[in-house]
Order: C-alpha cells, then sequence, then structure tokens
C-alpha cells in the first residue's frame, strides 16, 4: 500500500511536470532570457543575456536538453521538468532518513508534487528547480554521511557543488550541511586520512564542480585571476539588485514571509484567442500556513531527541528562508521555490510526529492528507500551466491574482 | 503455542538465576502481548544453578501454555546452556538459529516493563528507517526510567567513556534492549568475540563501521536489583574491553579508501584550476603583429574578424563607444548586418572577439564619462571605483574606463584602437602592448592638436 502510494506520488508529480510541456510557444515568461545565454554561453563563454551575476550551471544543463533535443520550447523546459520530478523523489528519501515514517514521506512527497508555485517552476527555466534538488541531493547524502562518511560525504559535496554552482543563496545551507557531516565524521574518527577524505569531499570536489562549470567562460580567454574578480563583483551585483530592476508583478509579494502566512498569487496573462489564459504564481495557501510552526515544532524535536539529522534539514531551511526574510527590499515570489522541498519534508516530519502524540491517530492519516494534496494539485494544474480556467474556484483566483500580459 | 507461523522477530531473553523475576516478566509480556506480528521470545538459561534453571523453565512453560489459551501467535521457547558463558555469549547462542526479520535482546531480570518491549517491537517494519533500534533510558520524550543513583551514574560514566573512545553517537550503549534487522545481524555474527557485558558495544562499533542507520527509542526502565556487575572489577574490565574494541576496530579498509578517495580529489581540484588556466590560455587568440588604419571605428569588427582573434583584451583610446541603447536579447547577426560605431563593441562581445574592455578617454572627457558611469551606477549597473579608474560590466564583460595616465598594467599583447584625433597613435603604441592595432580619424589629427 506505502509502495503503491509513494509510486502514485512520483507518478503524478511527473504527469504535472510533463504533461504538455511544449504546448506553450516559446519564449514563455524568462526563457527570453535564459535560452539565448545557453547558446551564448557554450559558445562564448558568455553570461548574457540573462543575469551575469548567478553561476553558470543552469546554461550547461539547457545547453545539453537543447543540444539533445534540438532547438525546441521542451528542450528549453525538459530539465527543470526532470529535475522537478527528482526534487519529489528526494524529498521522500529524505523524510525516511528523518526516521519519520513511510506516510509522512509519501505526504512530504505530495505537497510537493503537487505545490502549484513547484509545478510551474518545473514547467519553465528558472534556476530554482536545479538548484533546490542540487540541495536536495546533498541533504539526503548528508544525512547518509552521518552515520557513514564514506562515500556518501563525496555525495554531498558533489550535490553541494552543483548547488553552488546554480545558485550562491543555499551557501548557507551547504557550510551546515557540510560542517555537520565533518564534524560527526570527525568525532567518529580525528585521523589525518579522515581529515583529509573529508576536506576532499566536502571543499575540493565542490570547489571543482563550480569551477567545471565555469569551463566554458575560461575558454573564452579568462583566468582565474578574472574568475576571482568575477566572483567579487557577481557578489557586489547580488547585494545591489533592486525593486526596479524586475517586473513589478513578481515583486507583488512584498516580503518573503507572506509565502507562508497569507495567500499569493500573481503572474502573467498569455497572448491569444478565446477565454483568458494565464500563468499564476500560486502558493499552496492554506497549507503553507504550516510551514513556519512545523519548523518550529522539527527544531524542538531535534533539539529534544538530540536528532543532528532533524536539525541539519530545519537548519537548512530556516538559514536559507532567512535570508530572504532579511533582504530590505521586496522579493520575487519565485524565489519561493528554493525553500519549498524543505518546507514540505518539514510539515510532513512535524505531522508525523504530532500524530504519534495523538493515541487513537493512525500513520495512513498522512496519507489520505497526501491523496488530498494531489487532488488540489490535479485541480489547480490548469492555472499555472497556461491552460484554460474552469469552474468559480478557477474564476476566483484569477480575479484575485495580480496579473501582467506576457512579456 | 503457533508452529505454522513464523515470527517476525525473535527476542532472546539471557538468563542467570533469575528467581521469581523471569516468571513475572514473562506473565507480563503475556498479558500486554499484541495480537500482531507473531514474535518468539527465546529465553537462553546461562548455566544457571539446578533449581534456577527448573524454575525458568517452568516460567517458561507456563507463559507458553498461557499464550496458547489466548490464542495469541507469538512463542516462548527456551535454550540451556549447560555451563555459564557470559551475557553475551548467551545472547550470541540464542541468535544463531534465530528466525525472523528482526532479532534482538532483552534483559530477563524484568527491569524493562514488559508493555516497553511490545512497543520497541512495535516500531520494527520494512520500511522503518533504521537497522537498529536501541532502547535509551532517558526522560526527554516523558518516559520514566527509574534507575538508583549510583546505577545511572555508573551508566553515564559508561557512555560517556564509549563515546570518548569509540563515537558511536549513542545515548545509551548499555540498554538491554535492542533489535537488530535480521539481514544486517547475521553476517556479524561471526565476527562477534564477546562473551560477557560488552557484546552491545562490540556490536554497535560494526553495525557503526558498516554504515548501518542507528534509531533509539526512549523506553521505562525500572531496576529490578540483584545486579550481577562485580564492583570496581567489572567497570574496570569493561574499560579495558572498550580501549582494546578501539584498538581493533577494523578500518583499515575504509582508511585506505578514504586516503585514496582524498588524494583523487586534491588531484581532481588541482588539474580543474590547472585546466581552467589551460583553457583560459588556448581562448586567447592573437595575430601577427600589425597596425591598421581604419575609415571608422566600426570597420574593427571586421578587422578582427579576419585575422580571427579571440577572447582578447581590447584597448579603446575614444570618449564614448557604447553610445546605442539595444534591447537585452539582440541577436548578434542582427547587430552584424547592422553595424554601427555605436554598437560594434556590443557585436564584438556576443562573438566572442573581446573578453574584457579597458576604455581610455581623454583628460578633457573625463568629467562627463564618469558622469555618464555615475548616472549608470545609480540606475541599476555595477560601477564600482578601481583607484582613479571606474569599472563596471557591460553585456557581461567587464569594462575599465580611464584616463591615459591612469592605464593599469597590461600582462598580455591587446587589441588596441586609437582614435587618432583625441590621441598621439606612437605615444599610445609605445605605451601598450599589443599585436593588433587600428588607428582612425588619422587625418584630421594634426587639426585636433
Amino acid at each position: 500500500m506505502r509502495r503503491a502510494a509513494t509510486a502514485i506520488v512520483i507518478l503524478v508529480a511527473a504527469a504535472l511536470r510533463l504533461w504538455g510541456l511544449g504546448d506553450l510557444p516559446a519564449p514563455l515568461w524568462d526563457e527570453w532570457l535564459h535560452v539565448p545565454t545557453a547558446h551564448n554561453y557554450l559558445r562564448f563563454g558568455l553570461l548574457y543575456p540573462d543575469d551575469w551575476w548567478h553561476p553558470p550551471l543552469r546554461h550547461l544543463i539547457r545547453a545539453a536538453s537543447i543540444a539533445l533535443l534540438g532547438d525546441t520550447p521542451v528542450a528549453y523546459r525538459l530539465p527543470n521538468a526532470l529535475l522537478g520530478t527528482l526534487a519529489v523523489v528526494l524529498v521522500i528519501l529524505v523524510v525516511r532518513r528523518l526516521g519519520a515514517g513511510p506516510w509522512a514521506a509519501v505526504a512530504a512527497g505530495a505537497l510537493l508534487a503537487a505545490d502549484p508555485l513547484h509545478v510551474l517552476l518545473s514547467r519553465t527555466t528558472p534556476e530554482e528547480i536545479a538548484a533546490g534538488t542540487a540541495l536536495l541531493a546533498a541533504l539526503w547524502c548528508g544525512l547518509r554521511a552521518l552515520d557513514r562518511p564514506f562515500p556518501d560525504a563525496m555525495g554531498a559535496g558533489l550535490a553541494l557543488g552543483a548547488a553552488m554552482a546554480t545558485k550562491w543563496y543555499y551557501a548557507p545551507a551547504a557550510v551546515v550541511i557540510s560542517g555537520a557531516v565533518a564534524w560527526r565524521g570527525l568525532r567518529r574518527e580525528g585521523s589525518l586520512g579522515r581529515v583529509a577524505y573529508l576536506a576532499g569531499a566536502l571543499l575540493a570536489l565542490p570547489i571543482a564542480v563550480y569551477l567545471l562549470s565555469y569551463l566554458p567562460w575560461f575558454a573564452a580567454g579568462h583566468d582565474l585571476a578574472e574568475f576571482a574578480r568575477l566572483q567579487i563583483d557577481s557578489a557586489r551585483m547580488v547585494r545591489l539588485v533592486r525593486e526596479d530592476m524586475g517586473s513589478p508583478v513578481f515583486f507583488a509579494s512584498k516580503a518573503a514571509l507572506d509565502w507562508f502566512t497569507r495567500p499569493v498569487a500573481l503572474g502573467i496573462r498569455l497572448p491569444g484567442p478565446g477565454a483568458p489564459r494565464h500563468l499564476l504564481f500560486l502558493t499552496a495557501f492554506p497549507a503553507t500556513i504550516l510551514v513556519l510552526p512545523a519548523t518550529a515544532a522539527v527544531a524542538w524535536s531535534a533539539w529534544r531527541h538530540r536528532s543532528l539529522a532533524r536539525a541539519l534539514v530545519a537548519s537548512a531551511f530556516a538559514l536559507t528562508f532567512g535570508q530572504f526574510l532579511l533582504l530590505r527590499r521586496p522579493i520575487y515570489v519565485y524565489s519561493a521555490g528554493s525553500v519549498l522541498p524543505l518546507a514540505w519534508i518539514l510539515v510532513a516530519v512535524a505531522a508525523a510526529d504530532l500524530l504519534a502524540l495523538l493515541p487513537r491517530a493512525r500513520p495512513w492519516a498522512l496519507g489520505v492528507a497526501a491523496a488530498a494534496a494531489l487532488a488540489a494539485g490535479i485541480g489547480l494544474f490548469p492555472l499555472v500551466s497556461g491552460g484554460r480556467p474552469w469552474g468559480r474556484v478557477h474564476d476566483a483566483i484569477v480575479a484575485h491574482a495580480s496579473v501582467l500580459p506576457a512579456f | 503455542m503457533t508452529e505454522a507461523v513464523l515470527p517476525h522477530a525473535t527476542v532472546v531473553i539471557p538468563v542467570l538465576d533469575e528467581g521469581e523475576r523471569l516468571r513475572r516478566f514473562l506473565e507480563g509480556l503475556v498479558a500486554s502481548a499484541p495480537v500482531v506480528p507473531p514474535v518468539r521470545l527465546h529465553v537462553v538459561d546461562d548455566g544457571s544453578s539446578p533449581g534456577e534453571a527448573a524454575r525458568h523453565a517452568a516460567a517458561v512453560e507456563e507463559a507458553s501454555r498461557a499464550l496458547a489459551a489466548r490464542g495469541l501467535p507469538h512463542q516462548v521457547t527456551l535454550q540451556r546452556l549447560p555451563e555459564n558463558e557470559g551475557k553475551g555469549a548467551a545472547i550470541r547462542a540464542g541468535w544463531r538459529e534465530a528466525p525472523g526479520d528482526w532479532i534482538g535482546f532483552a534483559d530477563g531480570d524484568g527491569s524493562l516493563p514488559p508493555q516497553e518491549l511490545w512497543r520497541l517491537l512495535g516500531a520494527l517494519g520494512e520500511d522503518a528507517p533504521f537497522d537498529a533500534l536501541l532502547g535509551t533510558r532517558s526522560s526527554r520524550s516523558g518516559r520514566r526510567p527509574r534507575r538508583s543513583f549510583l546505577r545511572a551514574l555508573q551508566g553515564r560514566l559508561f557512555a560517556s567513556a564509549v563515546e570518548r573512545l569509540l563515537a558511536l553517537g549513542i545515548r545509551d550503549p548499555q540498554c538491554g534492549a535492542k533489535m537488530f534487522r535480521a539481514a544486517v545481524l547475521r553476517p556479524l555474527l561471526p565476527a562477534l568475540t564477546h562473551r560477557r557485558w560488552l557484546l552491545d558495544v562490540e556490536l554497535l562499533v560494526a553495525l557503526r563501521d558498516r554504515g548501518a542507520r542507528l534509531g533509539e527509542l526512549e523506553v521505562d526502565w525500572a531496576d529490578s536489583g540483584g545486579s550481577a556487575v562485580v564492583p570496581l572489577l567489572d567497570p574496570l574490565r569493561m574499560l579495558a574491553g572498550l580501549v582494546a574494541l578501539r584498538r581493533a576496530r577494523p578500518r583499515r579498509e575504509t582508511r585506505r579508501a578514504e586516503v585514496a578517495a582524498a588524494a583523487l580529489l586534491g588531484l581532481l581540484l588541482a588539474s580543474t584550476l590547472a585546466g581552467a588556466s589551460v583553457l583560459g590560455a588556448a581562448g586567447r587568440h592573437h595575430a601577427p603583429r600589425r597596425g591598421y588604419v581604419l575609415a571608422r571605428p566600426s570597420d574593427a569588427y571586421a578587422l578582427w574578424s579576419s585575422v580571427d582573434v579571440a577572447g582578447r583584451v581590447l584597448v579603446t583610446f575614444d570618449r564614448r563607444l557604447f553610445t546605442e541603447q539595444l534591447p537585452l536579447d539582440h541577436p548578434l547577426a542582427q547587430l552584424e548586418a547592422r553595424l554601427t560605431d555605436g554598437n560594434f563593441l556590443y557585436a564584438a562581445i556576443l562573438s566572442g572577439r573581446v573578453r574584457e574592455i579597458v576604455q581610455v578617454v581623454p583628460d578633457e572627457g573625463w568629467p562627463e564619462v564618469r558622469a555618464a558611469l555615475e548616472r549608470r551606477g545609480a540606475a541599476s549597473a555595477l560601477v564600482t571605483q578601481d583607484g582613479p579608474r571606474l569599472r563596471t560590466i557591460v553585456r557581461s564583460v567587464p569594462v575599465t574606463v580611464a584616463r591615459l595616465r591612469d592605464l593599469p598594467p597590461l600582462a598580455e599583447p591587446a587589441l588596441v584602437l586609437v582614435n587618432a584625433r583625441l590621441f598621439d597613435p606612437e605615444r599610445v603604441l609605445a605605451t601598450v602592448p599589443w599585436d593588433v592595432a587600428a588607428v582612425y580619424e588619422r587625418e584630421p589629427q594634426a587639426e585636433a592638436r
């Protein structure tokens, strides 16, 4: 039963991300930036016209997809669709590793599989999906490495390198994961060989992966001193990004706290004849209001049970989300995609803990919650995939959303 | 007894002259037994005296009958060792042929409340996120372990010693209730040697070293008294045993693999750094040193294409050359079809000919250029001060803007493009290392001066 439920969750996740992937014409949303940059980067090492200050692994992934499948919308979007599905699998594995039970894993997987914002981001081209999936892989390998540093710490290092080579905002989480694996590994054995191994796995390997993602840039004639200068310039530029540099619609969410405290619905109206169609960036409200209490509950349980694994997940979420909270400017709503996998892990773990305290509760109650989440996700699918809205609920959501014409 | 049903788990209960405690423990287990899953409770008598052995056998018989009367699928069995061999040896003897997906042990003195053993067993399952579930006498999650001060202190000291010497990350390594996934435990059994108190620790070390997942479950506990531990002597023996375990920890293979991995990862980083440098050098295409005279600056693009330079530093000597505003996604092919003096540098960037630009402006033009850059910085772009120079990024390429006297040192020959109306080409070309130099507006330079 639990295996069947897990399989259903993964299948639904794949279906919501892959179904009709090439139906909407390109460029969709930011594809007008992402796709030419993939071409420019592979050919000339140019980080342009997309934001040059973000690391370039995503351009390589997209360029590889275009090389394999041709210059088509499906090729642009397929990497995110596959990585978004993989994120659901990794969420299931992480929750199982945390000891919350198979039904909690099913619930976490279902919450992410059906999350309307994650579905939309997985069907388009932003880097939040690749970065988030890489972090989840790092987290899963890191949790395994707490018990067995060899060879799992290398998996963690590889995935951390990939995460950092896609988006910088996982740096605090990367430090925490590396630190926890190193601390536990060295507590077990403080030999020189172990120190060297952990330094190699958690430092040399991520740095190598990060550098490798810049190979086309180096091939354009740059040297290591220029690389260092680019990193410094990028760090400066990240701090310069301002509200007036992007489309106001995506800044309509005034603060990251909104993502987990109130409904957020904004997006773009797609051109075309007939009834208007939209690409709506929706948070999974009201389930989202569980995220912050769940984080506190898991952090409390980690402290109470001295569980480094749980502390790791809670702190990875808190540190990543905390950066967005501390920003002194409105924030793009799709940045929420970076923390959604961690958020749903925490909600499922906290729910499983809560159920364990209730004498009459049954673990499969989480399966019921998972089924409800999947149903909601399927119901919202037209709004996040550019389909035609149907029914009053869709009309009400569209009516309350902040919507701009396509650009 | 229900022989037809294979037990899901086997719990070995080692006993030695337990008196009435075994009977009470088994009675409690039978009374609180759930219907499923089937469990085999396997009592191993570790060479008790004949009278005590008979009492143990009677207790087992009685429990077996009670289970059958209640129609429960569990089994209670007895194994008698002819001589006292130690708790560890008794447990290992019980495990040797033990059936079930999970195998473990529980102390036979009844210190573990019977319902707690069932709770521990209830947490086991195929999908359990651990390979071993270890009872932990802790009050952190609302459990109620009752231990005498001396025993609690002794246990705490022992746990600290285990952690200090073996770093297992286990809070209560000596708790007398542990269950192991049979598929993980069975391959380890031949390697286990400890016959007395340290079997648990020896096993936990083996599990840790093989990457097994260890789970902990807080349990109630009530010391039954009558410990078989000899004060002072046994703790010393145990400490010596721990030191021996630490020394014998079979890690050589893992250590070799870790050292080899460390060497490979170091090599990977070094070769990536070296490869990046080599690739960077290979990406800079130079040309035979030669000067050219151009009709207008945008002709430089055709020149650079014809001599096939790429990945180069360009030093321009003019006021402003990025004068045309273009959309971000303006394609190279369109640019090449309509090159102007205001956009040809974009084409040079987008075609990979130029990787960095140094723009030298005449002293009299500096305030205007500086103001323009500051406006750009105030809008959205990165503009930084580099000594007396200003730096910005155009189309992802760094652009340094400076006066001639503040020209940054160049580590390689550059492409040079000189507006002869504003700068003396001879002086410029004597100042800057170059291989392809182009001059435009050459004729009127005398007038300009």
